[in-house]
């Protein structure tokens, strides 16, 4: 098994993985600044949710619909929004393409795992995409403002809700381009994994709104955990109990994709051709 | 420092007829053909060496040079580089070398070279102080100046070769192995590079391990040459004894403005190639004065060129020598 | 004579050009077969991911707008139709042409003896992705059934008329978007950025109001795309906007072509 087999890096080493962060970071930031115009219109891809909104907002128009109001259905979709533009990452495309031009090779040549290296760049253009997130956000916050919460949802919760998401996300993604290294590219089965996440995710529809079955399907698949789990503790649509089940599971699958895709590394590796001679 | 012993690896290759018809039938299923693009390689070379890797095109260095660093699984056979397996990538080990390959880079495209340089002393560990001084000592070699901070995107090929060096030696390498660092730079550039790569191994005694396509890299900095074709060894030893056996020759290309005097020609040297008017001439190295003013004297030469026979040929030459050799052992 | 003659060769040349492109893009296509199979599950997905609103909606509705559960998924399936066009031929080459302006190649293209948007158009396709053709047309057979009627022979008729003024203009904004391309250099994220605005063609325009509508009829007419066939299939287009969808196509199918020839000859002259 992985996690076991796995070799333990020595104190020291670990030691100087975290004094080398920051730097870290610096870079993968003032990378993201390098290319931010891209990141920006990369945001302005995400219609979906808009479109959503669209048609919610008619649905609703004559009394809420499964406890959402006109408002509250535009408040969903904001935050869907915002939730999405500061969590989403393109680590897949980047894992994919390196492999296929051999670019990986460079990341194997150093001392720093490439998964870590890769979390690294992602966060880094973290700041970026929470200054595009603003807006939907704001505008939720202050413009559209539905009728209160029904549950407080503690800080804490918010906090580690958000990261999971960001983790369960980067986790998936990264797995998925992992998949890069064995059929050359991963592009199909991240086709796949968009299909499922945005009807299992509550990118179009909020989980709660399915029928029955499907609702509990949605509770139990990964997917509402990268993204409409945050946005209904964001709005306080969670009960205590609900949210910390959630929250557990939630973090369960960022456990379970990390060993996943640290196996699909390291397998991976072993057959990595170091394509483009 | 570094051993290689009966080192092999093999590819599996899918079959790809060319075509529409080909490429729908390798839809449900795909043929495969193993290739052996490295086959019992064994050699070892000692701390401080200076090696060249030769051989024609696709014998298997490029293979040979991943394996040694760590990016190729070898199919069987051992490797220990530095005492440590390269395939298990140890930190200890991706410390101790260091790979440059002419057609990869590592700078991040976007950002200028002092931030790879930064990335990399962060992620190697290298403490602060003996950054500053190599930083200083790379500079000075390569002549970096203010090329670092501009992006990595506005640098010509030149420059970027040079910063990429300096970002693959940021950490102190004892063992390089340089890919083709040469590959595309035009002349002056080669002889930066390759007096960089000499003074560098110098004041470091370091142990290098080089492949290129220019035998004046091999000639100006390896005193010994690893070859190998088709994936197998052909020589190891002494570079001075190998280019002896060479025969050493200059090559001169003429342009003829009538047709070429191919008998007198015989007679000067050897005649590699004849194209129309442009005829190509290997000559003794000793004689090629006597045979360069016998061409100049003649009207109808307008262009003459001298240059080292490509080493591509030469390397060809010589598994033709050793062919006939091994069949006169016979 | 001679000139019908040559007039002839040209369309056969322009055809055989076609052709050829289309064998290498199915070659190119099976190189990928994991894309291949991906591709077809995906088209499937999308499709269910398309209607899960639909479904959740009309669960607690039972029309939206005055439009039924069976006529708007007859705008979904016209949606879907066109998607798969889009798809497998508009947006591959509108990739296509986007890193040719990056990386130089479309001066290649700019170079060969024939119509340059006629090139630029038939760039790259994604057959595979027509398989989702299939699935719209299964939708629209649906929806009648849910509906309850079979649509007369006129109405057919017209809704074509109208879907292939849809799909010219989807094609008159994607040369708009190419044109686009040779103005801006960096601009890889501009045809997803498009396809992802072309979503809001999924639901009966009607759902808009105001302002939001007017750009939807006018400026991106979404509204041409989906909603007019839709309507005309039921039977109920006015005269008015049956009018605007044949004319204003028409129109942007000039403009776009005015566009894309004004970006070619600003791009010649700047590359030297």
């Amino acid at each position: 098994m992985p996690p076991s087999s796995a070799r333990i890096p020595a104190r020291s080493e670990r030691l100087s993985a975290w004094r080398a962060l920051p730097t870290l970071l610096r870079i993968g930031f003032a990378e993201s600044i390098a290319y931010r115009g891209e990141v920006i219109l990369w945001m302005l891809t995400m219609t979906m949710p808009l479109v959503s909104l669209a048609l919610w907002s008619v649905v609703a128009a004559d009394g809420p619909v499964g406890g959402y109001s006109q408002t509250q259905f535009a408040d969903y979709f904001l935050v869907i929004l915002a939730v999405r533009m500061g969590t989403g990452t393109w680590v897949t495309w980047s894992i994919s393409s390196e492999v296929r031009e051999g670019h990986l090779s460079m990341r194997l040549l150093r001392p720093l795992h490439p998964l870590a290296s890769y979390a690294v760049e992602m966060l880094g253009a973290i700041p970026l995409r929470i200054l595009c997130a603003v807006p939907p956000a704001a505008v939720a916050l202050f413009v559209v403002a539905s009728d209160g919460v029904r549950y407080a949802t503690p800080c804490i919760a918010l906090v580690l809700a958000l990261i999971g998401v960001w983790c369960l996300t980067f986790t998936i993604s990264a797995a998925i381009g992992a998949l890069a290294l064995f059929m050359g590219s991963a592009i199909g089965p991240f086709m796949v994994w968009q299909g499922l996440f945005a009807i299992f995710s509550g990118y179009l529809v909020p989980t709660k709104l399915f029928p029955g079955w499907l609702s509990t399907l949605a509770d139990w698949l990964p997917f509402r955990y990268a993204l409409g789990f945050a946005a209904e503790a964001v709005l306080g649509r969670l009960a205590p109990g609900e949210l910390w089940r959630g929250l557990l599971l939630q973090w369960g699958y960022v456990v379970v994709m990390t060993i996943l895709t640290l196996f699909l590394f390291r397998r991976g590796v072993r057959r990595y051709e170091a394509y483009g001679s | 420092m570094i051993d290689v012993e009966c080192l092999s690896k093999q590819f599996r290759v899918p079959v790809r007829g060319a075509g529409l018809r080909q490429a729908i039938r390798a839809l449900f299923k795909r043929e495969y053909t193993i290739v052996e693009a490295v086959s019992e390689l064994s050699f070892s070379i000692a701390a401080g060496e200076k090696v060249g890797f030769l051989g024609p095109n696709g014998a298997g260095k490029t293979t040979t040079l991943k394996m040694l660093s760590g990016l190729l699984h070898p199919s069987s056979g051992s490797v220990r580089v530095a005492k440590l397996e390269p395939k298990a990538r140890q930190p200890e080990f991706l410390r101790a070398i260091t790979l440059v390959m002419g057609q990869k880079q590592q700078l991040i495209w976007d950002l200028p070279p002092i931030d790879t340089f930064d990335y990399n002393r962060a992620v190697f560990g290298v403490p602060r102080e003996e950054y500053d001084s190599r930083i200083a000592l790379l500079s000075e070699l390569l002549q970096l100046g203010d090329l670092v901070r501009k992006p990595t995107r506005q640098l010509s090929l030149g420059e970027r070769m040079r910063c990429e060096l300096a970002a693959a030696l940021i950490h102190g390498p004892s063992v390089l192995f340089l890919d083709e660092p040469t590959i595309g730079l035009d002349v002056s550039m080669q002889l930066a590079v390759r007096e960089f790569v000499r003074d560098y191994a110098h004041k470091t005694g370091a142990t290098l391990l080089l492949t290129s396509h220019y035998m004046n890299d091999v000639l100006s900095l390896c005193d010994r040459v690893v070859v190998i074709d088709q994936g197998r060894l052909r020589y190891d030893g002494d570079l001075l004894k190998l280019a002896r056996s060479l025969k050493p020759v200059k090559r001169l290309t003429a342009l003829f403005s009538s047709a070429p005097p191919t008998d007198e020609l015989e007679r000067v040297g050897r005649v590699v190639t004849l194209e129309n008017d442009r005829v190509a001439l290997d000559v003794p190295t000793e004689e090629f004065r006597q045979a360069a003013a016998f061409l100049l004297a003649r009207p109808e030469v307008i262009d003459l060129s001298i240059e080292d026979p490509p080493i591509d040929e030469a390397m060809r030459e010589l598994f033709a020598q050793s062919q006939r050799s091994e069949h006169a052992a016979e | 004579m001679m000139v019908d003659k040559r007039q002839t060769s040209a369309t056969d040349r322009y055809w055989r050009i076609f052709v050829a492109r289309c064998r290498l893009s199915l070659t190119l296509a099976a190189q990928y077969r994991w894309d291949f199979l991906a591709d077809g599950a995906l088209s499937f997905l999308g499709l269910i991911a398309g209607l899960l609103p639909l479904f959740v909606a009309f669960e607690h509705r039972t029309s939206v707008r005055g439009w039924s559960y069976g006529e708007v998924l007859l705008v979904v399936g016209f949606f879907t139709i066109l998607k798969a066009i889009f798809s497998a031929i508009l947006l591959p080459s509108l990739t296509e042409l986007a890193a040719g302006v990056r990386s130089g190649t479309l001066d290649f293209l700019l170079t060969k003896p024939a119509d340059a948007q006629f090139l630029v158009s038939i760039a790259r396709f994604e057959f595979w992705r027509l398989s989702s053709l299939l699935w719209g047309i299964s939708l629209c057979g649906y929806a009648f059934f849910r509906i309850g009627r079979v649509p007369g022979g006129v109405d057919i008729l017209l809704a074509l008329l109208l879907l292939v003024c849809g799909a010219a203009v989807l094609y008159s904004i994607c040369i708009f978007v190419a044109s686009l391309a040779f103005v801006i250099v960096k601009m890889d994220s501009l045809p997803f950025i498009f396809s992802s605005f072309l979503d809001f063609a999924r639901w009966p325009a009607s759902i808009f109001r105001g302002v939001v509508h007017l750009i939807f009829t006018v400026v991106f007419p979404v509204a041409i795309l989906t909603t007019y066939p839709a309507e005309a299939a039921l039977g109920r287009i006015s005269l008015s906007s049956l009018a605007w969808g044949i004319a204003w196509s028409g129109a942007l199918l000039l403009l776009s072509r005015l566009a894309f020839r004004v970006a070619v000859r600003r791009y010649t002259s700047a590359s030297s």
